[in-house]
């Protein structure tokens, strides 16, 4: 009965403590994507957002470079980013004493068409909330797609349950990180990070080679079909948009050329129509005229059509202009062909916020 | 419903150890049909729409042995049964468009019939109703084995007294339970990502990764199989049960021959004793009826061979592919040992001389390692591209993305390790291993195995990081 109870009681207090030390250190062993999501969710806990946000998706996470804007910005996009987590980023946003004026959205057709890393990146970083989670399971209901909420099996426990394990961040959810990162090997890595993505305002690269000729989901997909939850947070989050007064525009993020030959045309159809119809229905949300564009491969870093430092900066350049010669609204995009590769590079009539001073 | 999984860790297995401690105070009769209950509530959790069927299976079994008891027709009757029995079972693996067999049925099909045969005589009195439900139908072995032998097992379920919630089995089984789960989750699991990536872009392995996603198949398939077998004899043992061993260090075999007396052994049991003993038996009758030679000369000419061996173990080789699905890549694998065994029973009756033993069990682990890509591969073309991508047929580059990484390396060497210098779970919790390595109920074990079910807790849960992380 000594020898139970002492291994009841070790076990215990091993647990226990690799608890306390997932609640509380989680920088020091999670995956080197999680401090670039800590550094936006800090800005946003500061209200430290500036004029605009960014929306969206890795694309846009890697792609667009506050600094480089003519308006103070931060971006907010995350890897495998969806419209709920922009939905949940921008309620927050919103709930500061100086919401942002301008909202710039990105996301490609895959991230309208199937669940992502909801569960094992937004909910398991704490980027969205129990409240935000409780929202999804409700909408999901109500709409009768479950693809999103019923994404993440933990092997038959009730839903109810793997929400609770979630929210109070069972330390079993955790414990690939703990072995990958050693525990707490991960600390000082994850504090540059942290900091790196802090001072560049949100931004951050995944791949970083000098072009990939790698052909990304798009080149896989038949035809666009958005999942109905999705389609529902993307209509929520526009109509709060719109309830606040605040424009929005949604961008593009280039593929390379190698994903483009594959690309399904129905696929790039339906994509813009699906769009077009929502520019329609929001008369504040401004859709790019090309809602595909195409680089060439040397401008992105990996097989996930991630843009390079290189292809981030031109296509930061790109959106600058545009953002500072056509605010959203007062030109027809569809005419001047908004972000079209074709078009001049305009990069050095811009001056970035970070050169203007305040 | 899996024993690695948080459910059944945080819910399921607390309840069964509470309500058995309670039920046992109450009486024998309480205490098993509390397991009983518990086990038709883990079949029904785990696989609800083929619940009917278990119970089906179990009530059916159970009145053919009582049929059989005492009647002059217990073999007719038990050969009937065999014949329905496998009839369903090759209804719902072979035939049926049901998306998945139903989950165990192979276990508790096999192990019935190995009743029915037990009892074949008609002079063997069937066990009680609840102990015959216990025996086809008790959790731990109910969806993975191991296959119960009627004559070690029944009596067990049908002592009297006993059924109480001891402290020392509770120690022991929970001993053998965590080890098991530190085999599956910890060991195991974590080399299932290299295994899928390495099969899936088969045509593209070079000679490393190739090697790699066999060597990591064949060791996630060991631990994962062997942790699970651990964890059930870990349960049963908790409810004062001994399960029979289902694994021996099978990649330490110096000879295929060994290695199938250590590889899955309650079916290499069965095997052996409902089809190829009984085989083998009846060829030599018939041989020796017809005056030709039964020994070691006539097992020597090409003739004796092909009928006294080649023939059981071709048929018992045929139906250990069959069990595990009707599909070409399980035929190649059981036609692939089928030959080892050949060639290993030529060199025994030639008298060859034997290997140095390390050359013996590199030997026999590289034809266990060969038919292992058959049977882990989804078609015959694949498995050819994982064997072509071995051989070097597709380059020799050390390094392929995402696959080949010094780390998995140094992981499955470590784990090599574990296998060939380990001493097996059952050798650790009953003494017979080294003396550091042999558990006693010491407070320095408590903390040990304390700590190791935080472990194993932990991984059991665990949400996967994606090789291309920072997506």
């Amino acid at each position: 009965m000594v020898y139970l109870r002492l291994l009841g009681l070790s076990a215990a207090v091993s647990f226990g403590l690799v608890w306390a030390w997932v609640v509380a250190m989680p920088m020091a062993f999670m995956d080197a994507e999680y401090p670039s999501w800590r550094a936006k969710r800090i800005m946003l806990d500061r209200c430290d957002l500036g004029e605009a946000i960014i929306l969206g998706d890795s694309r846009a996470a890697a792609g667009i470079l506050p600094d480089r804007l003519p308006f103070s910005a931060t971006n907010l996009a995350v890897g495998g980013g969806e419209a709920i987590e922009a939905y949940a980023a921008l309620a927050r946003a919103l709930a500061c004493p100086s919401a942002p004026q301008r909202v710039i959205i990105s996301f490609d057709p895959g991230h309208f068409t199937r669940p992502d890393l909801f569960w094992e990146r937004s909910v398991r970083f704490g980027f969205v909330s129990a409240a935000d989670i409780e929202g999804l399971r409700d909408a999901s209901r109500r709409i009768g797609d479950m693809s999103l909420y019923e994404a993440h099996h933990t092997d038959g426990l009730p839903l109810a349950l793997r929400d609770t394990l979630f929210r109070v961040r069972f330390p079993s959810l955790y414990f690939a990180s703990l072995v990958h990162g050693g525990g707490f090997l991960r600390w000082s890595r994850n504090q540059t990070i942290l900091k790196d993505a802090t001072a560049a305002r949100g931004q951050y690269y995944f791949g970083t080679q000098p072009g990939s000729g790698a052909v990304a989901l798009e080149g896989h997909l038949d035809a666009f079909r958005p999942l109905p939850i999705l389609d529902h947070y993307f209509e929520t989050l526009l109509t709060l948009l719109d309830q606040h007064g605040i424009d929005s525009r949604f961008v593009a993020m280039p593929v390379n050329d190698a994903t483009w030959h594959q690309v399904h045309p129905t696929v790039h159809e339906q994509f813009a129509a699906y769009l077009a119809a929502y520019e329609r229905r929001h008369p504040r949300f401004h859709v790019t005229a090309d809602t595909m564009p195409h680089w060439p491969d040397r401008f992105f870093g990996d097989q996930f059509c991630h843009l390079n430092p290189e292809g981030a900066e031109r296509f930061t350049a790109q959106l600058a202009q545009r953002l500072q010669d056509a605010p959203p609204g007062t030109q027809n995009e569809a005419q001047n062909g908004w972000l079209s590769d074709t078009g001049r590079d305009a990069s050095a009539k811009v001056m970035p916020s970070s050169k203007r001073g305040s | 419903m899996t024993f690695s999984g948080l459910p059944f860790l945080l819910g399921f297995l607390p309840l069964v150890l509470c309500g058995f401690a309670a039920a046992g105070r109450v009486g024998d009769a309480p205490a098993k049909y509390w397991l009983i209950a518990m086990s038709l509530l883990f079949y029904g959790v785990a696989a609800g729409a083929f619940l009917p069927l278990l119970v089906l299976s179990v009530a059916g079994n159970f009145w053919l042995l009582r049929r059989m008891y005492r009647s002059p027709q217990a073999g007719q009757w038990a050969a009937v049964g065999v014949v329905v029995n496998l009839a369903v079972l090759g209804w719902f693996k072979y035939v049926t468009l049901v998306p998945s067999t139903p989950l165990g049925l192979s276990f508790f099909t096999f192990t019935q019939i190995g009743c029915l045969l037990y009892h074949a005589a008609g002079d063997t009195k069937p066990p009680r109703a609840a102990d015959y439900a216990l025996f086809a139908a008790f959790f731990p072995g109910l969806t993975a084995g191991p296959i119960l032998n009627p004559n070690e097992m029944v009596p067990q379920f049908a002592r009297p007294g006993g059924w109480r919630l001891i402290t020392g089995n509770l120690a022991t089984g929970l001993g053998f339970f965590v080890i098991g789960l530190l085999k599956k989750t910890v060991l195991a699991d974590p080399l299932a990502a290299v295994v899928a990536g390495g099969f899936a872009g088969a045509a593209d392995l070079t000679v490393f990764p190739a090697w790699q996603a066999a060597c990591s198949y064949s060791l996630q398939l060991y631990f994962d199989f062997s942790g699970y077998s651990d964890m059930a004899i870990g349960l049963a043992w908790m409810f004062g049960l001994r399960f029979p061993d289902n694994f021996d260090q099978p990649y330490r075999a110096t000879s295929v021959i060994a290695y199938w007396q250590r590889w899955h052994m309650s079916l290499t049991r069965f095997l052996m004793a409902h089809v190829h003993t009984p085989l083998t038996m009846a060829v030599l009758r018939w041989r020796r009826d017809h005056a030709l030679p039964v020994g070691y000369a006539g097992q020597r000419r090409v003739a004796g061979f092909a009928c006294m061996i080649g023939m059981p173990v071709l048929a018992t080789m045929a139906l250990v592919a069959l069990w595990h699905g009707a599909t070409w890549t399980f035929l190649a694998f059981g036609a692939l040992h089928t030959v080892f065994l050949l060639v290993n029973h030529l060199w025994r009756l030639h008298r060859l001389p034997a290997l140095p033993r390390t050359a013996s069990v590199a030997l026999t682990y590289l034809c266990v390692l060969l038919a292992s890509v058959f049977f882990r591969a989804t078609t015959l073309s694949g498995a050819g591209s994982v064997l072509a991508g071995m051989a070097g047929l597709h380059g020799f580059e050390v390094t392929s993305p995402g696959i080949h990484t010094a780390g998995r390396i140094c992981w499955l060497a470590g784990l090599y390790a574990i296998v060939w210098a380990a001493p097996t779970t059952r050798q650790v919790m009953q003494g017979e291993a080294t003396a550091w390595l042999s558990w006693r109920p010491t407070p320095h074990w408590a903390v040990v195995m304390g700590c190791a079910a935080t472990v194993g807790l932990l991984a059991a849960g665990g949400t996967g990081e994606f090789l291309y992380f920072r997506f």
